[in-house]
């Protein structure tokens, strides 16, 4: 869902320099700017932003104001992304949580900054290969924004014992993300 | 009569009540120590109390008192530890022991108002083994052993238990000894509350063998397990250039979901007596890590 806000003024400020790739610390002023972005976990104190215009997105954790949206960053820096970078942005998820893989299986769900032909694969907590599936580029499970790609007994062919699973998001030969679920059979 | 025992094996696994049910993921799969695991996972020739997990008839090298600790991490997350302990009784050896593997911040996750998957909390996984053997001499040569177990496993409002038994028999013959168990004899399942399906603990058949030469040992194993009668193999070696060291080779075989595949395994131990030290490598199957790591460190005959 998107939201439009005018915001007056904002102010993030954390401590070093303004860059277009994966920002750790930076300082920034915006006024009179109107923002659209999606977001997701509302509640009364703070909010997670995907903010986003042409050029970059801000992903992080914020505080909301109702009269001035004076966004202070929370807990870690919010990540500055440039969405012409092929990038998994945030953490990749699955629900629910745990899967109950003997009563329709569960979901991941991760968000791509573009287009990206992602090698999904689940090894199990003895880091043995379990499953392995490439998503091709534009398609469910490789397309730019919020991605559902289905984990269940149909996709693995085989009841998976009660237990902890890791999965990677492969990119271009790199690690672009992993999580780890769990499953109960 | 070969013939007839091994038949008798076979329909002892696949008339089991467990073969509907999923198999449990047992963590002694990942091996024991890092002896065992650098010979190529080849069960029931170590000389600690760590034979607790392997075969309880082993347990007769502890001559007076053994401890044994065991550890490694998988995907830089999954940590995994045992512990066990032996002593020497006078009327045969007892020993304890207790391994466990643990993830924790799980995420737990929830629906946003906007439909989305968001991260709500975090919980934990453990899932652990107690064992208990006692291990009797029959003649000098000819070692018997019995062991109990008790799996439990938990993750977030979900509890699972169950019981095991193992059986052995080990032999020493000049230059060769031979190892023989049965492990999960009872064929119990875990049982999980709070709507988790249960799961069948397998029964596991292994027969191994080590042959003694000079400065070289020459192990082999062959490991039946329930559900499809799956027959792994293993093999490896020591060279052993000096007294207190030695270097290890194994290759072995491991079933994952209903896939046999293999491995190559390498090891160093150095044996200084009371206390032992040992160290194992594997190719790793996980993207971007070249490699497994195994540590272990026992003390023996206190």
């Amino acid at each position: 869902m998107l939201k439009s806000f005018h915001i007056r003024h904002v102010i993030i400020s954390i401590l070093s320099t303004f860059l277009f790739l994966s920002i750790q610390c930076y300082a920034l002023t915006i006024e009179d700017i109107d923002i659209l972005f999606t977001t997701n976990q509302v509640n009364q104190d703070n909010i997670n932003l995907f903010v986003s215009n042409a050029k970059f997105a801000l992903f992080g954790s914020f505080q909301l104001n109702d009269s001035n949206l004076a966004i202070n960053a929370i807990d870690d820096p919010p990540e500055f992304i440039a969405l012409s970078q092929p990038k998994v942005i945030g953490t990749p998820l699955a629900h629910p949580s745990p899967i109950l893989f003997s009563k329709g299986g569960g979901v991941i769900t991760y968000n791509l900054s573009l287009d990206m032909e992602i090698d999904f694969r689940v090894y199990n907590m003895a880091g043995q290969q379990i499953y392995q599936h490439v998503f091709p580029e534009a398609s469910n499970g490789g397309r730019s924004g919020y991605n559902i790609i289905p984990f269940s007994m149909a996709e693995v062919g085989y009841p998976l014992p009660t237990s902890v699973y890791y999965f990677f998001l492969i990119y271009d030969g790199e690690i672009a993300a992993r999580g780890k679920m769990a499953v109960i059979r | 009569m070969k013939k007839t025992i091994l038949t008798s094996l076979i329909l002892l696994l696949i008339s089991s009540p467990g073969f509907a049910l999923t198999e449990t993921f047992l963590i002694q799969s990942i091996g024991t120590s890092a002896k065992m695991i650098g010979i190529g996972n080849i069960e029931g020739f170590d000389s600690s109390s760590a034979s607790v997990f392997e075969n309880p008839a082993s347990l007769y090298a502890v001559k007076t008192l053994s401890a044994s600790v065991f550890s490694t991490t998988f995907l830089d997350d999954a940590g995994y530890f045992n512990a066990s302990i032996g002593w020497n009784t006078g009327y045969g050896n007892v020993a304890i022991g207790f391994m466990q593997a643990s993830v924790n911040g799980i995420p737990d996750t929830g629906i946003d108002p906007f439909g989305e998957v968001t991260q709500i909390g975090a919980f934990n996984f453990e899932d652990s083994v107690a064992k208990l053997a006692y291990q009797y001499s029959l003649l000098d040569h000819i070692h018997l052993g019995v062991g109990a177990s008790y799996f439990s496993k938990s993750l977030k409002q979900l509890q699972g238990n169950g019981f095991g038994m193992d059986v052995g028999i080990f032999g020493t013959f000049d230059a060769f000894e031979i190892s023989a168990s049965i492990k999960n004899i009872l064929n119990q399942n875990i049982s999980y509350t709070d709507g988790g399906e249960d799961e069948f603990i397998p029964i596991q058949i292994l027969l191994g063998g080590r042959y003694k030469l000079n400065q070289i040992d020459v192990y082999g194993q062959l490991k039946l397990t329930e559900k499809n009668n799956r027959l792994t193999s293993s093999v490896g070696l020591t060279y052993r250039p000096i007294d207190i060291f030695y270097l290890s080779a194994g290759y072995k075989e491991f079933t994952v979901l209903n896939e046999i595949r293999n491995n190559i395994v390498l090891g160093l131990g150095l044996e200084l007596g009371l206390l032992n030290v040992y160290f194992a490598y594997e190719d790793s199957e996980v993207f971007k890590q070249d490699s497994q790591y195994y540590f272990s460190i026992s003390i023996n005959n206190l």
